[in-house]
This record gives structure tokens, sequence and C-alpha cells, in this order.
């Protein structure tokens, strides 16, 4: 199961995980995907949190 | 053979067709041999649909002659397709060699409704692969627009709008799942048209997301009125003549001043503004909260949904992907079922933020894209993946109907666009702007030196 963005994963993590879903995926594939799946996990991370508040939503553009 | 033909008008051509200026098979022939002329160099389709093209343009012409055409508004129409729509009976690759050369039995009502009506599907433009970014090792190669080949063509649907910027073809189907139609159609000088959400009586296909809508680029406002109603298979969209006037346009400003919007692209921006105001139209500063939020949700919930269409795929021919396709449809895989709910709640939220401002407001107005060209778009050490669509895509979650209009040019000789969305359901209204700025502009009218 993955787990939800709040909880952070580490490379070790993400490289078994990714090896039991994509057993096929080289060594490159994985190293990008790493890259990747942590800028989206962050991403998701931002998004939930706001998600679950009732502050205002922003007005502004957020370069993330 | 005439050189406006390339850039003529769905009005334009069944005017020919009616005083016999033009036969429908002259006409394809024509659109088919531009095509082998200039694909080497633009890269802009993928298949020629040059047989059944010639026996359906025949068919066409036979029509004509009986006078066999009240039901076939699109009677003798040459489009282009996005190649990753199926075509019945039509070689369809979606740019990816998981697909070999798949001929699909069916099609999505769009599709079949446009055929219906007399449209010819003389090529499948080229386009990103499932939505990765264009490399070198694509099945087929990137298109690039013809306004400066140096540049490839903003996708997703970019052979469509290097289809419609090269004049291969009178109108181009592609679809939006965060502005890509509407992005290719700016870059393309062209009009694009992004429905409400569920518009159509059908999606692309049930893999595709719930983001993503069908939508055609156009030379004009009512070519996009037309293919729009025939491919939602209901009553002509009309097109007003009214004007602006008295109409009230929402600007977000603080949004569009904190985006990262190239110079020139404002510039068209503010004067297309400038024309509005002139023209009576009543421009109002407005907020709009959550346009930011809605772009990072989308691309949560968006590479979720992609990687529940891939999943099997890439897990029986993980190397049939393309290198930047693969990724894409990899990274969704480590996004949990909490985090897309969250997502799509946040989504929901924005929504009722947009309803709320179109309650003072009738349209709201932005650039289309912040930069000229997809090469701009990709710098990561200055902004995060999908800053190209941090004008359209919150639109794609909320629904909300969005269209592009011809704009400026910038110094690069591309083409700019500028974003007008409404209420939903009321793409009469963004349809109305659109034929203002047609005729008050001379953006139209501008085409490449080929």
């Amino acid at each position: 199961m993955i787990p939800s963005s709040d909880i952070s994963i580490s490379e070790e993590e993400f490289q078994r995980l990714a090896k039991i879903m994509f057993p096929e995926a080289d060594q490159d594939t994985l190293a990008r995907l790493y890259v990747m799946v942590s800028d989206l996990r962050e991403l998701s991370r931002a998004v939930s949190e706001i998600a679950q508040r009732d502050d205002e939503l922003s007005i502004t553009a957020i370069r993330m | 053979m005439n050189t406006d033909l390339h850039y003529a008008s769905i009005d334009t051509l069944h005017d020919l067709y009616r005083h016999r200026k033009i036969s429908v098979l002259e006409v394809v022939q024509h659109f088919i041999d531009r095509i082998k002329t200039y694909n080497e160099q633009l890269n802009a389709v993928i298949t020629i649909v040059e047989d059944d093209s010639i026996a359906r343009a025949v068919e066409a012409d036979s029509a004509l002659r009986t006078g066999a055409v009240d039901d076939k508004p699109l009677l003798g129409i040459p489009i282009t397709v996005k190649d990753s729509i199926p075509t019945k009976g039509i070689r369809t690759t979606q740019n990816s060699r998981t697909k070999g050369d798949w001929i699909p039995e069916t099609e999505p009502l769009p599709i079949k409704h446009l055929r219906e009506a007399g449209a010819i599907i003389i090529a499948k433009a080229n386009c990103n692969e499932y939505f990765g970014i264009p490399s070198t090792d694509d099945r087929f190669l990137p298109p690039r627009t013809p306004f400066n080949p140096n540049y490839v063509a903003i996708g997703s649907s970019s052979g469509s709008g290097v289809a419609m910027a090269a004049g291969l073809g009178v109108a181009s189907i592609g679809t939006d799942s965060a502005g890509s139609v509407r992005l290719p159609a700016a870059q393309a000088g062209v009009f694009g048209l992004k429905a409400t959400n569920g518009f159509y009586e059908e999606g692309v296909s049930a893999r595709h997301s719930t983001f993503s809508v069908i939508g055609p680029l156009t030379r004009t406002t009512r070519d996009a009125a037309l293919i729009t109603s025939i491919m939602a298979n209901q009553q002509p969209l009309s097109v007003s003549d009214e004007g602006v006037s008295g109409l009230k346009i929402g600007v977000p400003w603080q949004y569009i001043n904190t985006s990262p919007v190239e110079d020139e692209v404002k510039a068209a921006f503010e004067q297309l503004l400038a024309l509005l105001d002139d023209a009576g139209a009543i421009l109002i500063d407005i907020d709009i909260p959550g346009l930011a939020e809605a772009r990072m949700a989308t691309f949560v919930a968006m590479y979720t949904e992609h990687h529940a269409a891939h999943a099997a795929s890439l897990r029986q021919h993980l190397d049939n992907y393309g290198q930047s396709a693969r990724l894409y449809a990899m990274q969704g895989a480590f996004i949990s079922a909490a985090d897309y709910l969250h997502a799509m709640e946040l989504g929901r939220r924005v929504r009722l933020s947009v309803d709320k401002t179109l309650e003072v407001v009738d349209t709201i107005a932005m650039p289309t894209s912040p930069f000229v060209t997809a090469e701009a778009a990709r710098k990561p050490s200055e902004h995060r993946a999908g800053m190209n669509t941090v004008f359209t895509v919150a639109f794609n979650m909320t629904g909300h109907p969005a269209m592009t209009v011809p704009a400026g040019v910038s110094a690069l000789g591309i083409p700019i666009g500028v974003q007008f969305a409404s209420r939903h359901f009321e793409e009469q209204l963004l349809l109305r702007v659109s034929h203002f700025v047609e005729h008050a502009t001379p953006w139209k009218d501008l085409h490449p030196t080929l």
C-alpha cells in the first residue's frame, strides 16, 4: 500500500516499492522516477494540507 | 490554386462548393498534397488518410450534385484529428510504440457525429505520447511550429496546432486536460474551445481522465460553434454579433502578476483589454481565490488517474513507452487514495470560488499561455512542472468552459493568445467575445511563410 503524502518515503523504501510495482524498470528509470515522485508527493502534501483546513485559498500564483 | 484555400473557413469552402467554384475532391487533394509537401519539416501528422478521404470526397461531390446536403453541415470539410483520439478504420498510434498500428473498430461519439455530418478526416495529427514531454526518443518526432521551426510546438495537441498554423486542414480536433487544445491553438494563432466538462455525450475514452475534454481548433468563431455543436449532437450554438458593450470582464491581476508570464504575452493581453475597454466592456480587477491550488490539485489527481489508466500496460510492456511518457505514467502509482480524494475536494472548493466570481462578472480574461514557446516552459530551476498551464488548467478542474482567441505576435514571430472563461454551459458568451475579437483585430490572418 502506498502511504499518503504526509508520510515521507526514503529513497531506499521507494526503490523497494518501485521494484515490486515495476520489476522490469532499470536503475536509471527508477532514479529519474524517484526525483519526479518526490516532487509530486511534495505537491500532493501541500494540496492535502490545504484541502483539510478551512483557510482561504490563495489569490496569487504559487510556483510549486 | 488560390493560396487562400490553405486557410479557408467552413463557410468559405461551402460557398465555393455551392457555386461550383471548386470540388470537394480538389480541396481534399489540395490539403493532402500540402501535408505531403510540409510534413517532413513540421512533423504535423502521423498518418495521412488518403484513399478513404478521396473516396469520401467523391461521395460528397455526388451529394452536392444531387442536393442531398441538408443533414450534412460539414459536407466536404477536411479536418485532422489528434492521434490520441481513436478513429474507426484509421490507424491510431497515440504516438506510442505501445499501440503498434492499432486500427480501432469504434470511435468516440463526437468523432462519429462529425463524420455523419460530412467531415472528412484527412490525417491523424501528431501529439505528445501520453502527457509526456516531447523528446528525441518519441515514436514520431515532435512537431515544430511553422512560425519559427527552431521551436517545438506546444502540446499536447501539438500536431493539431501545427496543422492549423500551416494550413493543413480546415479544422483540427484535439483534447484538453490541462490546456491541451487552448495552448496549441494560441501558439497557432487560431481559436480553441474547451467546452464545459460534461458538454459532450461521451469523452474520448473511459481511459481518459476526469479533466479531459475533446475540443476544436478552428479558423473562425463560427467554425468553433458549429463543430462544437455537432460533436455534442445538439442544435448549433449561436454566435452573437452584438459586441462586448456592457459586458463585465473580470481580470485577476494579482494572480497574473505573480505568475511567470513573459512581458510580450502580458503586453498583448493588455492591448486586447484596451480594445475591449474602448468597445464598451467593463473591466473589473478581481481576485479568484484558488487558481493556484487548482493547478496543483489537478496535477495530483490527473497523474493518479493517468497511472490507473496505464497500470496494466506498464506491467506488460514498460519498454515500449518513450522515456518521458513512461515516467509520467509511473509516478501516479505513488499517490495514495487519500491524496487523490483530497485533491478532488480541493478542486470542488475552487469550483465554488470560480462560480462565486462569475456571479459578479460575465467572463474571466487571462493570457492563454504564460510563455510563447514550449522551451521557455521547461526551466525547472525557475518553476515547477505545469507552470505553462497556470492560466488554463484551473478550468479543467472546475469544469468551466474556456476559449482562446488570437491576440498578438511575439518577437519570435509566434502568435500569442488570450483566454476567456465563463459560467458552466455558457459557451455562447465566449463565442460572443471571440466573434468580437476576431473582427476587431488582424491576428487570425497571421500565417507563417513556408
